[in-house]
């Protein structure tokens, strides 16, 4: 009787001690807090618009905040993207969107998260000389893992398209896919 | 209360966002920038003929012989196909500096000689290009040339025994692929007047062909389509020549192959550099805002147009495009050429050579004292100069005698007309500056006017 006791007591201290430990882990899931990053990668012009202009190195920066559901984010992104080609043609563009991520619900140090989102984009081209804003679609995604509580340091592949087509005699739309490495804080920890 | 504030903030970010998103799409353009990137409104046409617009029919057999030709003298066929390779084509400044790569596409063409075709009828054919620089002053396409190939080339040994073989077809490749003729614009590569020079290795004239265009050429803004017609004199400017070499055995061989016209800078036996014979001019013109010059003429002849003013806004005549006769006259200071052994088993064949020899050697020390005393480096300098002012008007049309009409003439500005009767310039000929032409009494004209050339 003494020894199932005993046994009790310890396990009873036992799960008293881990259970706040335990529930510590749960709330410290640093990934829910406030976001703030940079990418950097290959931009690359594809469909139609790659037989215009080639790929290029871009990058950008973008912010999340999280939602009270918790998989869900809500970001915005810019991003400076310059293509040219072996020609005299080149493409600017400068797109802002904002987005809303999903995060796969996967208990791993790994998050995956899929985006989509709309916005605008400048686009310039040369020779023409030409600037405009268009509408912008994107969708995407992302797998990063954490360095810290602070710092997270993904993967990330993006498709844009940018509508053109809305446009009277318009045939063609924009076409990139951004892929590039992401270096992201947690912020207000 | 701590749970409504949060929830107020999550929902003031995502207002936030969304009203971003709204605001980015306001103010969105209305040009298909993507459609204006891929099409282009500039385009090329590259023909093949002296003419800008109804060139007569072509001499297409019978065609002549160069005197380079001097080791044996077989008849080869005429040709019937032009093969062109261009490796791409820039836009420069008048200089040429400050060039733009707007048509950097490798294109080939494979042309039968004959007047039914668009290169040789006066259409053209399309050079694939983008649109140029808004409101740059440009004043020089630079073609760049990988291949001209005339079909019907042929290769000769000579043997031992100091006799000829009968022909063999020369083969060479085009579009990666074997074809019979011979790629004489490897030969075009430097004039004779370049060879001369010891930076002779440094000087290309095909890669790139420096081609003027006439009156400058500056793209606006708001310019619709326009067109940039570039012409190559090949129609009625085919030559046969003779190329010596020894091969890798020491058998001197020659190719008889077909190239364009000496007229310009000639061509001598026994000289491989035949380049700066291949002619052009560029001019652009928007096809909205163009016209034509008709008129008559009693034999036939060429009608040719140039603005009556040039580029510094002073009167120009034909004169200024076309050179005297005198001027293509090549310096009589020219180095010897060495002799060769024809016949490597023939006592005969020694001793001519040996005597050979000791002539190139008393000509060589006449030459040596012309390179001494200046005159071969001042002679040959100054018919570069002539030659080199040569150019081909912007405008030129064909008349069998009776009507004629220009076409695609810009407006806005006013020409000087002149007529050239055929019989003053032969096949392989271009006009001469002295008596070759006539002026219209009605210079200058406008487009729309009608001239006759009695």
């Amino acid at each position: 009787m003494m020894k199932y006791c005993r046994f009790v007591i310890i396990v009873t201290l036992v799960v008293c001690t881990a259970s706040p430990l335990l529930a510590r882990r749960k709330s410290q899931d640093f990934f829910l807090k406030p976001q703030a990053g940079v990418w950097f990668g290959p931009i690359t012009p594809v469909y139609t618009t790659s037989e215009d202009v080639e790929t290029r190195l871009g990058g950008g920066v973008f912010a999340r905040y999280n939602l009270p559901w918790a998989p869900l984010k809500l970001g915005v992104d810019a991003s400076y993207q310059h293509f040219k080609s072996q020609g005299v043609k080149e493409l600017t563009l400068w797109p802002v969107y904002g987005n809303l991520l999903f995060r796969l619900p996967i208990n791993l140090p790994l998050a995956f998260q899929f985006k989509l989102g709309a916005g605008g984009s400048s686009v310039e081209i040369q020779p023409e000389d030409q600037q405009q804003w268009d509408p912008l679609f994107m969708v995407g995604i992302e797998g990063s893992f954490p360095a810290g509580k602070w710092v997270n340091i993904g993967l990330r592949i993006d498709y844009l398209l940018i509508y053109e087509k809305h446009i009277e005699g318009a045939q063609r739309n924009g076409h990139i896919v951004n892929t590039g490495i992401t270096l992201y804080l947690n912020i207000g920890i | 209360m701590h749970n409504t504030y949060t929830h107020g903030i999550h929902l003031t970010a995502m207002l936030a966002i969304l009203l971003f998103a709204v605001l980015a799409n306001i103010g969105c353009g209305d040009q298909p920038l993507f459609d204006e990137m891929a099409e282009s409104r500039l385009k090329v046409v590259i023909k093949g003929t002296f003419e800008s617009n109804a060139p007569g029919s072509g001499t297409w057999v019978g065609l002549p012989t160069d005197d380079s030709i001097n080791d044996i003298t077989p008849s080869i066929a005429a040709p019937t196909v032009l093969m062109l390779d261009f490796a791409e084509m820039r836009i420069a400044s008048a200089s040429g500096g400050s060039e733009d790569r707007f048509a950097n596409y490798r294109q080939t063409y494979s042309v039968p000689l004959n007047d039914s075709n668009a290169f040789f009828d006066g259409t053209g054919v399309e050079f694939r290009c983008d649109d140029v620089k808004i409101d740059k002053t440009y004043g020089r396409v630079k073609l760049y040339i990988r291949k001209m190939i005339f079909n019907n080339a042929e290769q000769y040994y000579l043997s031992d025994s100091g006799v000829w073989s009968s022909g063999t077809p020369a083969e060479t490749i085009f579009r990666e692929e074997d074809v019979y003729g011979l790629d004489f614009n490897q030969l075009m590569v430097n004039a004779y007047y370049d060879s001369l020079k010891e930076n002779a290795d440094d000087i290309n004239r095909v890669f790139p062909l420096s081609i003027p265009i006439d009156g400058g050429f500056v793209y606006g803004e708001n310019d619709g389509e326009v067109v940039l017609e570039i012409r190559l004199v090949f129609k009625d400017f085919i030559k046969q020549y003779e190329y010596d070499y020894y091969d890798e055995d020491g058998r001197h061989a020659v190719y008889h192959f077909w190239g364009l016209s000496d007229w310009l800078r000639d061509v001598q036996a026994d000289e491989r550099a035949i380049g700066g014979n291949l002619h052009a001019v560029a001019r652009v013109y928007n096809p909205d805002d163009v016209g034509i010059i008709s008129g008559t003429t009693v034999g036939s002849g060429w009608v040719i147009a140039i603005p009556s003013e040039n580029d510094l806004g002073l009167p120009q005549s034909l004169d200024d495009y076309f050179i005297p006769a005198g001027d293509r006259t090549r310096p009589a200071i020219d180095p010897p050429s060495s002799p060769y052994l024809p016949a490597a088993n023939s006592i005969e064949s020694y001793l001519d050579y040996y005597l050979q020899y000791e002539k190139y050697k008393v000509d060589y020390n006449t030459f040596v004292t012309a390179v001494d005393d200046g005159s071969y480096a001042t002679d040959w300098n100054n018919y570069n100069v002539n030659v080199g002012e040569f150019r081909l008007p912007p405008l030129v049309t064909w008349s069998n005698g009776g009507a004629y009409t220009l076409t695609n003439v810009p407006r806005g500005v006013t020409y000087n007309l002149y007529f050239v009767a055929s019989g003053n310039v032969g096949y392989g000929e271009l006009p001469e500056e002295a008596g070759d032409y006539s002026a219209s009494g009605s210079n200058p004209v406008s487009v729309g006017d009608t001239v006759n050339f009695p």
